[in-house]
């Protein structure tokens, strides 16, 4: 029973992780350098997620979730001429990152309602408890 | 005297199903915790399965129920009888009842390999939720019953 509540906690982590990444993906949206790698302009990160199959008798019962945080290095990133930019390259572009803002709302939106539905599955699992506590009473 | 009360008719069974409710809360929770997960396949527990059990159970104790209604006014050999009872519905209920199964894939199978379908997890969720509650309640009314008995006032 107990249980119920750790795996809705799990995706509830998982979300909000997502929704901190897709924060930190549309803030950097004009970074035309991440300080942390020099020249190269900051990437898109984004969170995999993948179902928890190694916790205990994962084959026959519910599964929580478990993520990681990628960097998206794929896809292409948005060059804008504009000479004179201190980060400019010699033909006057200046890199941006991989980031498209409409996706990465896009994302939180889900982001948002996944985690509203573990909310209700998570108050479902509690009040089966407090009915299972009645028994006592 | 009380076990025979307790553990004939109805009790066992609801408990049986307070208990698979509950299992089966923690595989639909499951579902939901991965409603983005690439890959990852719906679960359930055999719900219908376990319902032919109930019904095979309830079967079960009505083909039995002269042996006991003897056994409990005193008659010998009721606790061999009780016993017998009890590995029956044991043996109605398996563990396999318990175990969570890919569901058939009647839903749409989205592009990353997800078969998800929100509104029918909520929807068993939900109907779980009330068929634990339903049995938990039957089974505080019972005992509610009991007491009175014992304390010979409503």
């Amino acid at each position: 029973m107990l249980k119920g509540i750790d795996i809705s906690t799990s995706a509830l982590i998982a979300q909000r992780q997502r929704m901190n990444t897709i924060a930190g993906n549309i803030a950097s949206v004009n970074v035309s350098h991440d300080p942390n790698s020099g020249e190269d302009p900051f990437y898109r990160r984004m969170v995999t997620f993948q179902a928890d199959t190694e916790s205990l008798d994962s084959e026959s019962t519910g599964v929580g979730v478990k993520y990681k945080i990628e960097i998206d290095t794929d896809s292409e990133l948005r060059k804008t001429y504009s000479p004179g930019h201190p980060h400019a390259d010699q033909d006057g572009n200046v890199t941006y990152p991989n980031i498209d803002v409409v996706a990465e709302f896009v994302n939180a939106l889900e982001a948002g309602r996944a985690y509203e539905a573990n909310i209700s599955s998570l108050d479902i699992s509690k009040n089966m408890f407090s009915t299972s506590l009645r028994i006592l009473a | 005297m009380l076990d025979q009360i307790l553990n004939t008719k109805s009790l066992p069974l609801l408990e049986k199903m307070a208990a698979f409710a509950e299992r089966r809360q923690e595989v639909l929770a499951g579902n939901i915790a991965n409603i983005d997960t690439p890959g990852y396949k719906m679960r359930d527990l055999p719900v219908e399965n376990f319902q032919q059990a109930l019904r095979d159970a309830m079967q079960l104790e009505d083909g039995l129920s002269p042996a006991t209604a003897q056994a409990s006014l005193g008659m010998p050999a009721h606790a061999s009888n009780n016993q017998a009872l009890e590995s029956q519905l044991e043996s109605l209920f398996p563990r396999s009842l318990f175990k969570a199964q890919e569901s058939s894939p009647q839903n749409l199978t989205f592009q990353d390999d997800n078969n998800r379908s929100m509104e029918s997890q909520v929807m068993s969720m939900t109907k779980n939720s009330l068929m634990q509650q339903f049995a938990v309640e039957v089974m505080i009314a019972q005992m509610n019953q009991l007491s009175m008995v014992i304390s010979e006032r409503p």
